[in-house]
C-alpha cells in the first residue's frame, strides 16, 4: 500500500490545528506538519483555502480539506479501519457529538474569548459566568455520553472530546492570565477529571502545548487567528502586563530551591517572561521612562520591587537576566526606578 | 402483526420464512417510526428537512411553531432548550436540532433511500465544507438587506451577491452542486430561494442580472417535487418580512 501523503498546514499554538492532528494520531497517520510562519500566509495556504485563507488545512495526496471538524471526520470516514471510530456509531449519538461540537464552536468558544476581551470588570465577570454555565452544561453531556467511561467518546477519545479538548490549553491560560477559576473540580468534577485524561492521552500529550509556552503566544495567536481581537491576554495594555508579570515570583522561587542542573531550565521561562515584558513595556510606556508614563506606576513598584531579589539571582546563579542588550527597555527602566526619589532610600543594593 | 414463525431452519423453506418474516419486522418497525418536523414555513432551514425527508419518501407529522416570533411552544423549549429554535426533528420522541445536523441524521438513518451525500470521503468533505460557508455566510447579509438601511444595507447588499458569485464558482457547469445528482448543498442552498423576492425587493437588485447561472440553477432545483412542495410562495415570504419589519420597529 502507497504510503499517504499527508500534510497539515498549520501552527502549533492552533486549537483548530490540533483537532487534526490529534485524529490523525489516532488513527496512527503519519502526516508532514508545515507551520505556518507568523505574519505571512503562504502561497501554499492561499492556494489550498482560497475561501477563508486560514488554517488548519489537511492536504492529502494533494487535494485540500478545510475546516477542523470537517477534516476531522474526514480522517475518520476515509481510514475507517485504522485504530476506533472517533465518530459514535450510532447515528442518534453522532446527532449529539455534532450538535455539541457546534455549540462549543459558535457559542462555548467565543464566550472564553469574550472574558480577555472584556475591558471592564462587570463584562468580565458576565463573561466568566458565561463560560462556566457552558461547562456545566457539557458536565452534564459528559454524564450522558461517556457513560462513566473516561471520554464523551466512551473508552477512547472520539469526535466530542477533540472538538472540547483542543481548548483545554488555551482555558489553561486564559484561568492564569485573567485570575479566574473556569474548570472547577467541585462545580464540574467529571470535566475536571476527563481533562487530565484527555491530555495525559497519547494521541494528545505531544500536540498539546505546555501552558508557559502558550502564554508566551498568546500575544502571537491574538492577532493571527482571531477575528475578534485579544482572547488570551486582557485586551488593555497595563493589564496585559500585569497579565504576564504575574509568572515571575514563583519562577524565582523555584529557582532559589532547585538544583543546580535545574536551575537553567527554571530561568529560561524567567527570561522569557522578562522579553515578554520588555514587550509589554514598549506598548505601555510610549516612549516615557516607566510603565505609567512620566511617572512611576502600579506596574513599575510591581516589577520594580523585585529588581534587588534579580540581583541575588544573578549573583548566584552566575546568570544573567537584565540583559541590556537584549531587554534594553527594562534594563534603562530599572535604572531610572532606583534612581527615583520615592525609591532609592527603600530599595536594597543590588 | 407478524404472521409467520420466527424460527430459522436449515432447510431452504425454513429460510424464506425467516427471510419474510424479517422483512415483515423491518416494514412494521418503519411503520412505527414517528417522525415529526417541528418548524416554521417561511425557514429556510426547516425547508431543508422538509426536502431531506420528501427526497426520501419518509412520513412525517408537520407540526408549526406558530408562535415562533412572539411565543415558543413548550414543545419547541423542551425539544431545544439551548437554542430555542426551529427546526427540530423529533424521532421516536428523540430531537435533533441544527438543520444541517438533521439533514446529516436523515442521511444516515435512512440510508438505503435516495442518498443525499457522496459515497467518497473527499466529495462529502466538499460538500459539508460548502454546505457550512453557506450556514456562514448566507443568512447574515441576506439579514442586512431587509433589516437594515443605508451604507449597512448596501453592505449586505454587496456581501450576499458575492456570496452568490462564489457559490456560482463552485457549481460551475454542473446541474447541481452535487453534480449530476440533487444533493446535500442543493438542498442546504435552495430553501433561501424563496425569500429572493423580497431581498431583490428591499435590496433594489435583480439576481438574474447580477447571478444568472444561480437563478438557472435555482429554478432547476424548483423543478423538482420535494422543493416545489417545500418552499412557499416568494410573495408570501415577503409579505412576511413586511410584517417583521413593522412589528420590530425596523421600517
Amino acid at each position: 500500500m502507497a504510503r499517504n501523503d499527508l500534510k497539515i498546514l498549520g501552527a502549533w499554538p492552533s486549537p483548530y490545528v490540533m483537532r487534526t492532528r490529534i485524529a490523525l494520531n489516532l488513527k496512527s497517520l503519519a502526516y508532514d506538519f508545515l507551520e505556518e510562519q507568523y505574519g505571512t500566509k503562504s502561497e501554499l495556504l492561499l492556494k489550498s483555502n482560497p475561501i477563508y485563507k486560514k488554517i488548519p488545512i489537511l492536504i492529502h495526496d494533494g487535494k485540500p480539506i478545510c475546516e477542523s471538524l470537517i477534516i476531522v471526520q474526514y480522517i475518520d470516514e476515509n481510514w475507517t479501519n485504522f485504530g476506533h471510530s472517533i465518530l459514535p456509531s450510532h447515528p442518534y449519538d453522532r446527532a449529539i457529538a455534532r450538535f455539541w461540537a457546534s455549540y462549543i464552536d459558535d457559542k462555548w468558544f467565543p464566550a472564553l474569548r469574550g472574558v480577555a476581551a472584556a475591558q471592564e470588570e462587570n463584562a468580565k465577570k458576565a463573561a466568566t459566568e458565561t463560560v462556566i454555565e457552558g461547562l456545566v452544561l457539557l458536565e452534564d453531556v459528559f454524564k450522558n455520553c461517556s457513560k462513566g467511561k473516561k471520554f464523551f467518546g466512551g473508552d477512547k477519545i472520539g469526535y466530542l472530546d477533540i472538538a472540547l479538548g483542543c481548548f483545554l490549553g488555551w482555558l489553561k491560560v486564559n484561568e492564569k492570565l485573567n485570575n479566574v477559576n473556569l474548570l472547577d473540580e467541585s462545580r464540574t468534577p467529571g470535566l475536571y477529571k476527563w481533562a487530565e485524561d484527555f491530555c495525559g492521552d497519547s494521541a494528545v500529550k505531544d500536540v498539546m502545548p505546555e501552558t508557559d509556552k502558550l502564554a508566551q503566544a498568546a500575544k502571537y495567536i491574538d492577532e493571527n487567528w482571531t477575528n475578534s481581537g485579544p482572547f488570551i491576554l486582557p485586551s488593555d495594555p497595563y493589564n496585559r502586563a500585569i497579565a504576564q508579570f504575574g509568572w515571575f515570583p514563583s519562577f524565582c522561587c523555584l529557582a532559589v530551591s532547585q538544583r543546580e542542573d535545574a536551575i537553567k531550565a527554571t530561568l529560561e521561562p524567567v527570561f522569557d517572561s522578562l522579553v515578554l515584558l520588555e514587550d509589554a513595556f514598549k506598548n505601555c510606556n510610549k516612549g516615557k521612562k516607566f510603565f505609567g508614563g512620566d511617572k512611576i506606576g502600579y506596574m513599575d513598584i510591581v516589577l520594580g520591587c523585585f529588581l534587588s531579589w534579580m540581583g541575588v539571582t544573578q549573583k548566584m546563579n552566575n546568570v544573567t537576566l537584565l540583559d541590556e542588550a537584549k531587554i534594553p527597555g527594562l534594563y534603562i527602566l530599572a535604572e531610572d526606578f532606583c534612581a527615583n526619589s520615592s525609591v532609592k532610600d527603600v530599595i536594597t543594593e543590588f | 402483526m407478524c404472521m409467520y414463525h420466527s424460527h430459522i431452519s436449515t432447510t431452504n423453506f425454513g429460510k424464506k420464512f425467516f427471510l419474510v418474516n424479517s422483512f415483515a419486522k423491518l416494514v412494521q418497525k418503519m411503520a412505527n417510526d414517528e417522525v415529526i418536523l417541528l418548524d416554521f414555513w417561511a425557514s429556510m432551514f426547516g425547508m431543508r428537512l422538509r426536502i431531506a425527508l420528501a427526497e426520501k419518501g419518509i412520513k412525517y407529522e408537520y407540526k408549526e411553531e406558530e408562535g415562533l416570533i412572539t411565543n415558543k411552544s413548550s414543545l419547541l423549549l423542551e425539544m431545544n432548550p439551548i437554542h430555542k429554535k426551529v427546526p427540530v426533528l423529533i424521532h421516536n420522541g428523540k430531537p435533533i436540532c441544527e438543520s444541517i445536523i438533521g439533514v446529516e441524521y436523515i442521511e444516515e438513518v435512512w440510508k438505503d433511500k435516495a442518498p443525499l451525500l457522496p459515497s467518497d470521503p473527499y466529495e462529502r468533505a466538499q460538500a459539508r465544507f460548502w454546505a457550512d460557508y453557506i450556514d456562514k455566510k448566507l443568512y447574515d447579509s441576506s439579514r442586512k438587506i431587509w433589516g437594515t438601511k443605508g451604507e449597512e444595507q448596501e453592505a449586505g447588499k454587496k456581501d450576499f451577491i458575492e456570496v452568490l458569485k462564489v457559490l456560482e464558482g463552485e457549481l460551475g457547469e454542473k446541474p447541481y452542486f452535487g453534480g449530476d445528482y440533487f444533493g446535500f448543498v442543493d438542498i442546504a442552498l435552495i430553501g433561501f430561494y424563496s425569500w429572493f423576492y423580497a431581498y431583490e425587493t428591499y435590496g433594489n437588485f435583480s439576481t438574474d442580472a447580477e447571478c444568472p447561472k444561480f437563478v438557472a440553477w435555482a429554478k432547476r432545483c424548483m423543478q423538482r417535487d420535494s422543493v416545489a412542495k417545500s418552499l412557499p410562495n416568494q410573495h408570501k415570504c415577503l409579505e412576511f418580512i413586511q410584517m417583521l419589519k413593522h412589528k420590530f420597529g425596523i421600517e
